[in-house]
């Protein structure tokens, strides 16, 4: 420790010097080191160094330490001063000298004094014995812890310091006895007296201090009596115990139950408001389905017959397989329109033409709003929900009905004698000839009562089996009616009948509907793609089918994007507008069947199907008179010359003054009651009525597509130039200008497609990484242990070398003043040689001189 | 890669369409020869100044004392301008097409060169923080790659420059503003010398043509 100080002392010594300032100031001292940049804020160690100071300072300290042990080498004997703490700097002086006090004393206990308790050691103070000076102190001790400690008693002043003489004089005053006593006795009186007055006093404050404690004794006797509760506190007390029962009726009343909130009546309002949001989200639904967005649900089929309630028929599934019906394919052909509705109407017409063939034109015309506005209100029950069409379809059903009796009396009066006699309970068909044999015979009205008894008696409620037996049924009852569809005349009112029972069937099984559905439309697209194998081309459907097709929009969602049912019925209709030949009339019908099926099935997702429209171009095309010009393309089936291509030309201009309006029958996709040309001739243009009135509806469907004028073009070319319009009644006329109004007349030019020119790609950036930055070296070691390691070598590294050059040093300056000594000792002995030399040169000469003096 | 070549076969004439790549110069001669745009970011303030234990760089915000001190004046000192001129140089279009060099001549003298692809630090911070990196370990690199993004180069920035392209320094005291256009030569590259300081005008050694 004593090297720091050493240090500083120099170091301070140097500082404090006046030389100091000058050295700092000379710049022949000072040695800047240059730095490269300068930094703001950085304060250098080692801006500015002295070299000449510090080498005088340590030049200094080693003359101090090493050269002092140089000298000392080799050197035996040297004086140590052996007290304690003799070199101990820290130590101050008196400490010194009490620790080596209690050392000798120490050293003086020795083992055999250790019993001896007599032999006590002489305590000093300041060299005076201590026994001898408490002779004279015993009476002051006396005194010492009484309490009149500070006060001085003439008396006990006098005998302290007023000397024995003083004392002496007061005693012979008072008492002459007393001279005779000797200073000793005096004392001793002094001290007697000095006791009693001490006991006294304690005696006294014994006394004191016993009446206290009785004080506090019978005070607390009496505190006793005074802290007694006060009789307000006592009453309450006794008030406790009302309180609680108060307070228990309280709380029973509080805990007693309330009489519950019962719900709350809904207002008009609220149901009203309840009923559309269930509908909006129905709607919701149905619009996801539209646009594809497929759930990951295995169980389409389900979902979509939840879906009832927008309206859509979901689940009745009509159709049956079709083996049966595979010879007479080729039979009905009629017109069917849409909906169950226009059934039902073609049928009165049936009736109304057996009544008046060329009839008037108000009761068609008549008829042709009752159609309309029955597909009107088609339209609308898809749009309702399912209870609303079930109504509807009863409703349809009764009107029918009554109609049907109306025309036919007599058979009406059967039936009523017929339903008295129906029974009421009906086991379910266990095969189609059960369920034929159970339906033949009755008219459509008893057909449907019979087929609700059925139902009801059989509901799956009732028994185990009950459900598959219904599940058959609807697969008889399907094959049933395509059974009647195939009949001639087709009996389209038993059909119409027959519906609602199909429908509440395929409600009640949805997934069975489904199966029986895709079956049947499986079997028909099978025999149609085999008869094109065999025969190179393909019957358009029979009526049956058509009507098949019909009940699948009727009964399932035709908005879906995907569809079980629906989609496959889609593919159908496709194939057999591509596929199946027209060679005539009744083909024709039965095609413009199909578009109407197909236009009313994408009424709503807007779907495009490019089957129909060339279809309906190809029967547009049919009408043009000169098939020569080639500027618009028909795709087959049509062909734009040859045997059939002149179908739908009227023959006769004149005719078009005698036609009138009327819708085309369903029976005639079967077969065509006119005979006469000009009969025929009316029919075309009917058909042309229609194909027109679908061309119309296409247009305003597809008017949003990007590609509308495109797809329309060759329809508008065909109609503009090649149509003969002029031959046409005017209602014809009419629609036609509608169309040419609706398609622009050339489509807009779009700029070819080119692909966009891209950028070039754009220099990669880089992201810069970022160092920390250190005042100076590398930060090593990424781990705490490795870090200190790594400090802890650099530091060892730096005192070695640090090490090394300080025993460099002290080498070289070792060897320096060994060298000075030797030097010095050489130059001594030079000296002293000289000097005797020179001695010894004088002696010379003295003798010598003596010498010449002796021999003169 | 011959399956990606057979490919194509037949769609050659799409390869206009293919996007390219910008182009680096590979060399010195390209960096030369070819028609590009160098700037010379002139008398930018970049020092580094120890607060505490850490280094920082010289800014007329935080230390405006340090700076009152040593006797400069803070309007002076602002490293923010050539950030901003950095970060709108580098994110240039011409620069993402590799038509831009940049260079940095700092008022202490210091040469910086700067690649195209580096991306500036969008905080001012952060770019000091590298800049302070930089005039320490006089390089820095790519966080994800060999390339060095920045880096102190030699004086004098003449060695580094084009020879014999024109040379255009901005001034406040020029008399008609030229249309940048015009100036624009028929090929190979131009410099352009742009002060990086608050106050000031460009002095510089170079032979210049004043616009």
């Amino acid at each position: 420790m004593g090297k720091p100080v050493k240090k500083r002392s120099v170091c301070d010594k140097v500082r404090k010097s006046s030389a100091h300032e000058q050295i700092k100031t000379n710049p022949f001292e000072v040695k800047i080191n240059k730095k490269k940049f300068e930094v703001l804020g950085r304060k250098g160690k080692h801006d500015v160094g002295l070299p000449g100071v510090s080498r005088s300072k340590a030049h200094n300290k080693r003359k101090n330490t090493l050269l002092k042990e140089f000298r000392m080498k080799n050197k035996a004997n040297s004086f140590i001063d052996r007290r304690f703490g003799e070199y101990d700097i820290k130590m101050a002086p008196e400490d010194k000298i009490l620790k080596r006090f209690a050392m000798e004393r120490q050293r003086t206990q020795q083992k055999k004094d250790m019993f001896n308790l007599n032999d006590e050691e002489e305590l000093t103070h300041y060299g005076q014995s201590l026994a001898e000076m408490e002779k004279f102190t015993d009476g002051v001790d006396s005194e010492s812890d009484s309490e009149e400690k500070g006060l001085l008693s003439a008396e006990i002043t006098a005998s302290h310091f007023g000397g024995g003489g003083g004392l002496l004089r007061k005693k012979t005053g008072e008492e002459e006895e007393a001279k005779n006593k000797s200073r000793q006795e005096l004392i001793e009186e002094l001290i007697l007296k000095s006791k009693q007055e001490k006991r006294e006093r304690q005696t006294l404050k014994e006394e004191t201090h016993e009446l206290t404690e009785k004080l506090d004794q019978e005070w607390k006797s009496i505190q006793s009596l005074l802290a007694r509760k006060t009789p307000k506190e006592r009453e309450e007390e006794k008030d406790k115990p009302k309180l609680d029962e108060y307070d228990m009726m309280v709380r029973e009343l509080g805990f007693e139950m309330k009489a519950q909130p019962s719900e709350k009546l809904k207002t008009a309002e609220e149901i009203a408001r309840e009923e559309r949001e269930r509908l909006q989200k129905l709607e919701a639904d149905r619009r996801r389905r539209m646009e594809g967005e497929v759930e990951e649900n295995p169980k389409h089929t389900h979902m979509s017959a939840d879906d009832l309630n927008d309206g859509f028929i979901l689940d009745k599934d009509d159709r049956k397989t079709l083996s049966y019906q595979d010879g007479k394919w080729n039979i009905g052909e009629e017109e069917g329109e849409e909906g169950d509705d226009e059934e039902e109407e073609n049928i009165d017409e049936e009736g109304e033409d057996d009544g008046d063939e060329d009839g008037d034109g108000g009761s068609d015309d008549e008829d042709n709003e009752d159609e309309e506005d029955d597909d009107d209100h088609d339209h609308s029950d898809l749009e309702d929900s399912q209870d609303d069409e079930v109504e509807e379809d009863e409703e349809k059903e009764t009107s029918a009905e009554v109609k049907h009796t109306l025309s036919e009396e007599e058979r009406r009066a059967i039936q009523d004698t017929a339903r008295a006699e129906l029974p009421y309970t009906f086991t379910a068909p266990e095969c189609y000839a059960d369920l034929k044999a159970m339906l033949q015979g009755h008219s459509a009205d008893d057909q449907r009562i019979i087929l609700e008894r059925t139902k009801k008696c059989n509901h799956p409620s009732l028994a185990v089996g009950n459900k598959a037996k219904l599940e058959k049924l609807f697969g008889f009852l399907l094959e049933y009616v395509g059974d009647l569809a195939t009949h001639n005349p087709p009996e389209l009112t038993t059909i119409n009948t027959l519906i609602p029972q199909i429908y509440s069937l395929s409600q009640l099984f949805p997934e069975a509907a489904c199966r029986v559905m895709q079956s049947l439309i499986a079997d028909a697209a099978h025999s149609m793609e085999e008869s094109i194998e065999v025969k190179g081309r393909a019957a358009i459907p029979g009526l049956d089918m058509l009507i098949y097709l019909k009940i699948v929009t009727l009964l399932f969602p035709t908005s879906d994007f995907r569809h079980p049912v629906t989609t496959p019925a889609f593919l159908y209709i496709s194939q057999a507008l591509t596929k199946c030949a027209v060679v005539s009339l009744e083909n024709v019908c039965a095609g413009l069947i199909l578009c109407c099926i197909a236009v009313e099935c994408v009424s709503l997702s807007k779907r495009f199907i490019p089957e129909l429209i060339n279809y309906l171009l190809g029967l547009l095309h049919l009408a043009a008179p000169s098939h020569t010009c080639t500027d618009y393309q028909v795709v087959p089936p049509f062909r734009p010359q040859g045997k059939s291509s002149e179908l739908l030309h009227v023959c006769d201009p004149q005719s078009a003054h005698s036609w009138t309006k009327k819708s085309i029958s369903l029976s005639s996709a079967h077969r065509i009651t006119a005979t006469t040309e000009k009969e025929r001739d009316h029919y075309r243009l009917s058909v042309l009525y229609v194909c027109l009135d679908l061309v119309k509806r296409c247009t305003t469907l597809y008017q949003q597509l990007p590609a509308y004028q495109h797809v329309f073009q060759p329809i508008r070319i065909l109609l503009a130039k090649h149509l003969p319009v002029t031959d046409f009644p005017s209602a014809l006329q009419e629609l036609h200008k509608e169309i040419l109004e609706a398609i622009p007349e050339t489509p807009s030019q779009h700029a070819p497609l080119v692909f966009d020119k891209k950028k070039p790609i754009p220099l990669k950036l880089l992201q810069p990484k970022v160092v920390e930055v250190l005042d100076y070296g590398k930060k090593r070691g990424n781990t705490k242990e490795e870090k200190e390691r790594e400090r802890l070598k650099h530091k060892y590294k730096k005192e070695f070398k640090g090490a090394l050059r300080e025993i460099r040093k002290d080498t070289r300056f070792l060897a320096h003043t060994k060298l000075s000594d030797v030097m010095r000792r050489d130059a001594e002995r030079k000296r002293k040689v000289k000097d005797l030399y020179s001695s010894l040169a004088n002696q010379e000469g003295e003798w010598k001189a003596m010498k010449k003096r002796k021999k003169k | 890669m011959a399956a990606h070549t057979g490919e194509k076969r037949g769609l050659e004439h799409l390869d206009e369409y293919e996007p390219k790549t910008a182009k680096q110069p590979r060399n010195m001669h390209d960096k030369m020869i070819e028609a590009r745009l160098v700037v010379v970011l002139e008398g930018a303030t970049l020092e580094t100044v120890k607060v505490g234990k850490t280094f920082e760089l010289l800014n007329c915000d935080q230390h405006k004392n340090i700076i009152i001190k040593s006797g400069r004046d803070p309007g002076n000192i602002r490293p923010d301008i050539t950030h901003q001129s950095l970060l709108m140089l580098m994110d240039s279009p011409l620069n993402r097409a590799g038509l831009l060099q940049v260079y940095i001549h700092t008022e202490k003298n210091a040469l910086i060169e700067i690649n195209p692809q580096t991306r500036i630090p969008r905080t001012f911070p952060r770019f000091c923080g590298l800049m302070v990196q930089l005039l320490h370990k006089l390089s820095v690199r790519a966080a994800d790659g060999p390339q060095r993004l920045l880096r102190m180069i030699k004086n004098p920035i003449s060695d580094h420059l084009p020879a014999g392209c024109p040379r255009y320094a901005m001034s406040f005291k020029a008399g008609d503003a030229v249309c940048p256009r015009t100036l624009v030569p028929k090929d190979g590259p131009a410099v352009v010398v742009i002060g990086a300081f608050a106050h000031g005008a460009v002095g510089l050694s170079l032979h210049l043509l004043d616009q």
